[in-house]
């Protein structure tokens, strides 16, 4: 019998296969057995609804996307009405991501979610395509401190920092965030990128510049797993361009602990489950009895 | 709304004009599900590159299937143009929502470019009502549809941007003439799709004359489940809707273009 479990912080999930914030939604319950995941990232969410970005917001390169959505969403309220009754439904572990345009909007949108039934909460200081907070907060040690801070303050729930690779040295944010008290971090949100039209010589999407996604960006993420798993005592979620068994594997025997697939669900809903079976049959396959063994087991 | 994601095997693709093809796929499940006006989201090869699913309005069905047109306009319809029959290709669908027929109003179909393959199964499902189709494109090797039209009775209009079939100039100017010349302007629904200059001439006529007009878009699409909230539209009650689940047929006091 293997035991896939994990454990990310007081978070247990039944397998360590997540999926990713933005790319998952409830819709995909009618098409796969959505408990089979070991827990859902919402879309993040911000005290005040928000339009997000205009149109064109995404945009296909070579083995990735870029996206500018902007964070469109209904608002903490419209979350918890809304979205969250659907959520809870599913069977999994429903983290709830959170965002704002300004530090203290972060514990205002915590405090509403504390007694809602979440089971843990990603704190969103990484998105790079919003004029205000968003990734800036995720690219000074300072302000990544005080946001995760000002919300360890007010909740016991499992918290999560994804932080953004658009940085010089990501050891020092990830330091700085644990030092405030996060109880995981996730590495990493999407890397700053654009495309250009030829034909009228103007940028591709709406605003410009997106945020880059999938396989191409996989062996970024990876490095960046590798370069924290000695750095910071807290779990690390691997995140970027997983889209099979081998990937997310990689990701673990490099040092993370659990995973989250984003942009592949986007073109195989099922692929998140897929993954789960892949991870499950490696270790059967190669007598691993708890995931925990392979978690860091790089070989240098 | 009922979908699936499956393998569906390809029974043909052939180049039925230059640069144009119809690809068919034996799939009875989407046949039976789908409504003129969806579209199917089809991984054109298992490779991540191209990485994303294209959306393809569903042109025409059968008991046993239904069949895409597409125009090869970059990597992805590249790749598909060499698909054979007998390869299964991953399909998911049928997804949006289609054409709602209009209670008391004769349907006129416009169509520009491409657009005429969202619009060719709705044309024919309404025959009984004696709609009118018009279709326009840049040159006789692009117009598509209009002999298949009407050898089932369907009027058409057709026009070519340097003449060379048809009315010379743009499908929007056609279309004035003849609804004019008959005064039906009243009488209508107008059912549209193709490129944004015609649609938005399609809104401001539909706002001043106030005829219920329904809109096809395009857009650029990642899930085409509302999940991703890439393929945005500007909703007329402020901020967005989805073009893949909210349309991609739009009334059209619902988005502005």
């Amino acid at each position: 019998m293997t035991d896939i479990s994990v454990k990310i912080g007081k978070l247990r999930l039944k397998n360590p296969v997540m999926v990713a914030s933005g790319t998952y939604g409830y819709e995909y319950a009618d098409f796969v057995d959505v408990s089979k995941l070991g827990g859902i990232v919402a879309k993040s969410i911000t005290l005040n609804p928000k339009q997000g970005n205009p149109p064109p917001r995404i945009y296909e390169t070579p083995c990735g996307m870029l996206n500018t959505i902007g964070l469109e969403n209904v608002g903490v309220e419209g979350f918890l009405k809304k979205k969250l009754p659907k959520f809870k439904k599913l069977r999994t572990k429903i983290i709830a991501s959170i965002a704002g345009s300004t530090v203290d909007e972060y514990p205002k949108v915590v405090r509403r979610l504390e007694r809602s039934g979440i089971d843990g909460i990603e704190i969103n200081i990484s998105c790079p395509n919003v004029n205000e907070g968003g990734m800036l907060f995720g690219q000074d040690p300072k302000t990544a401190y005080s946001v995760i801070s000002s919300v360890r303050k007010v909740t016991k729930l499992p918290l999560i920092a994804k932080l953004t690779p658009n940085v010089g040295d990501i050891s020092i944010i990830a330091k700085a965030v644990v030092e405030a008290g996060c109880d995981a971090i996730s590495v990493i949100n999407t890397i700053v990128g654009m495309a250009v039209d030829i034909e009228d010589r103007r940028p591709v999407l709406s605003m410009i510049t997106g945020g880059l996604s999938g396989p191409a960006i996989k062996p970024i993420a990876l490095h960046y797993v590798y370069s924290l798993y000695r750095e910071v005592k807290v779990p690390i979620i691997g995140v970027g361009g997983i889209a099979t068994a081998k990937d997310a594997l990689e990701f673990i025997i490099t040092g993370a602990t659990a995973v989250q697939v984003g942009t592949a669900n986007f073109i195989n809903p099922k692929v998140s489950i897929e993954i789960v079976d892949g991870i499950k049959k490696y270790c059967v396959e190669k007598a691993v009895k708890k995931i925990g063994e392979l978690v860091g087991s790089l070989k240098l | 709304m009922k979908s699936c994601i499956k393998r569906f095997k390809v029974v043909s693709n052939e180049e039925v004009k230059e640069n144009f093809y119809k690809l068919k796929f034996l799939a009875p499940e989407i046949s039976k599900l789908s409504e003129p006006g969806q579209f199917v989201h089809i991984k054109v090869s298992d490779s991540l590159d191209p990485l994303l699913r294209r959306p393809f309005s569903i042109f025409d069905v059968s008991d046993d299937g239904f069949e895409i047109l597409y125009k090869i306009v970059g990597r992805g319809t590249e790749v598909l143009k060499t698909v054979m029959p007998g390869d299964d290709l991953d399909v998911f669908g049928p997804l949006g929502n289609g054409y709602k027929t209009v209670q008391g109003k004769k349907p006129a179909i416009v169509a520009g470019g491409v657009g005429i393959v969202s619009l060719f199964a709705y044309a024919k499902s309404v025959r009984k009502k004696s709609p009118l189709v018009f279709i326009g494109a840049e040159t006789e090797s692009n117009l598509l549809c209009d002999d298949e039209l009407r050898s089932i009775g369907i009027e058409v209009f057709t026009s070519t941007e340097d003449g060379s079939v048809g009315y010379r100039g743009v499908v929007i100017d056609l279309f004035m003439k003849v609804m004019e010349r008959r005064s039906e302007m009243d009488k209508i629904a107008i059912f549209a799709c193709g490129p944004v200059g015609m649609m938005k001439e399609i809104c401001s006529l539909s706002k001043k004359r106030n005829i219920p007009s329904q809109l096809s878009l395009e857009s650029y699409m990642g899930c085409g489940l509302g999940v991703c909230l890439g393929c945005a539209v500007r909703s007329t009650n402020g901020g967005y809707r989805r073009v893949c689940k909210d349309g991609p047929v739009f009334s059209v006091d619902e988005v502005i273009l």
